[in-house]
């Protein structure tokens, strides 16, 4: 057996499918092959590490209310939909209609309301929004910035609530501040920061319906 | 020469179907039943989230693939025959979905979970929704999971979502070649050949994934 069917076969062989004169070819063949081996331990290895599950994610609160909308609106009548407010595609298609389509996605993409606006907001140095998976309360933090060894960002939410903050820095125990947040109004948090460059774990906590929810961020500080 | 992983990983996979609750739910919402139907979004909303999470790495497209996926389910149900099983429809709805949102938007850069948005004197990397470990077990964990994620996400597309459906939705290799219409000798040979890349690129960093 030459390394290349060896290899065709290494999956086969990690989950016990191979049978018979193939096996028995295979394990010959590891047996001379020292290149081969170590492919089969790498892979028995990759097995385990692929069957860790990854965290689960949730998905928003409302998600089902929004499948339901989109089914209704993708069931509603031809003729109502056509006395709909949006534009026709004719006008949006105009040379006005498009210079007013471009601003409105350049409007979005500056609101940050996406993670790709997000990363053009961060560009033009404007506040950064970093959505809550449920949305139910929209958290911003921005512009992160790192002076006199202190972490400082500001934190908004859409209704006032309690936010606990706690940064987590490797070496160190973790530091955690609570913030009273009026909504709307941005609070400033100061949190002991990194001494030099390197990656920290931003967590913010904040009550949902008697349910604790968080979001919990990597910072890179250069 | 070693162990296998097969049994020990997916003992329940020959045993995989729909139980009675849910063949009630599909065959109410086949009449028209919405409750039956939104009973039904209920029981896969979390699984079908999480697949189309897994797909695109990131909330706001899984939110829209997952969404459309139970909107089509909708529309289609009628017809559903239960010539495949419900879950490997389901799944072949949301896979299609995923591509066809790759195809309409082919500049969209594929994004792992770890990448870091610039800001200022910091980055920020995109969310986590992660409520269990410490701050600082993630940390520890979160640079070999960045690099197994980022592996991943550099497969071709088709490789990419064979290992989700096996490795992290458990689903069986005929399964997979149901949900995407392959032969299911290309599945096993396409995830062979996945699992070497990965195998490679992982190899790269031997400070977290150290051979013999």
């Amino acid at each position: 057996m030459r390394c290349e069917q060896s290899l065709d076969l290494v999956s086969r062989y990690c989950e016990g499918s191979l049978e018979g004169a193939l096996l028995v070819a295979f394990q010959n063949h590891l047996q001379g092959c020292q290149e081969c081996r170590d492919a089969a331990s790498d892979m028995r290895r990759l097995y385990a590490d692929l069957s860790t599950a990854p965290v689960a994610v949730e998905p928003p609160a409302d998600f089902r209310a929004h499948v339901w909308r989109k089914i209704d609106e993708a069931s509603a009548p031809q003729a109502g939909r056509r006395r709909s407010l949006l534009p026709e595609w004719r006008v949006l298609l105009s040379r006005r209609g498009l210079v007013w389509a471009a601003a409105a996605v350049l409007l979005v993409a500056l609101w940050g309301t996406t993670v790709p606006g997000t990363r053009v907001a961060a560009w033009l140095g404007l506040p950064v929004s970093v959505r809550s998976p449920a949305d139910e309360v929209p958290v911003v933090v921005g512009p992160a910035t790192v002076h006199g060894g202190e972490l400082r960002f500001r934190l908004t939410t859409s209704r006032s609530v309690p936010v606990q903050v706690s940064v987590s820095i490797a070496g160190r125990a973790e530091e955690a501040v609570s913030v009273a947040v009026e909504a709307g109004q941005p609070a400033e948090v100061a949190l002991p920061g990194p001494a030099s460059g390197g990656q920290v774990l931003l967590r913010v906590s904040w009550e949902h319906h008697g349910e604790v929810r968080s979001q919990t961020m990597p910072l890179r500080v250069r | 020469m070693g162990d296998t992983v097969s049994d020990q990983q997916h003992p329940e996979r020959s045993s995989r179907g729909m139980t009675a609750e849910e063949r009630r739910l599909v065959d109410r919402s086949r009449q028209g039943d919405r409750d039956a139907f939104d009973d039904l979004v209920r029981l896969y909303e979390r699984r079908v989230y999480n697949f189309a999470f897994r797909l695109c790495g990131n909330h706001h497209d899984a939110c829209d693939i997952a969404s459309d996926a139970f909107v089509r389910l909708y529309q289609a149900i009628r017809g559903f025959r239960g010539d495949s099983s419900f879950v490997t429809w389901l799944f072949r709805i949301v896979t299609n979905i995923y591509l066809d949102m790759r195809k309409r938007d082919r500049s969209h850069r594929q994004q792992s979970l770890q990448e870091m948005v610039e800001l200022e004197e910091s980055s920020v990397a995109r969310q986590i929704e992660d409520p269990h470990p410490t701050p600082h077990a993630a940390a520890q964990a979160s640079e070999r999971t960045a690099l197994l994620n980022s592996a991943i996400d550099s497969l071709p597309e088709h490789q990419r979502i064979m290992v989700v459906m096996y490795h992290h939705e458990s689903q069986s290799y005929e399964e997979i070649a149901a949900a995407l219409e392959l032969p299911v000798g290309t599945v096993k040979s396409r995830l062979n050949r996945a699992r070497l890349a990965l195998r490679d690129r992982l190899r790269a960093h031997p400070e977290h994934f150290p051979s013999d």
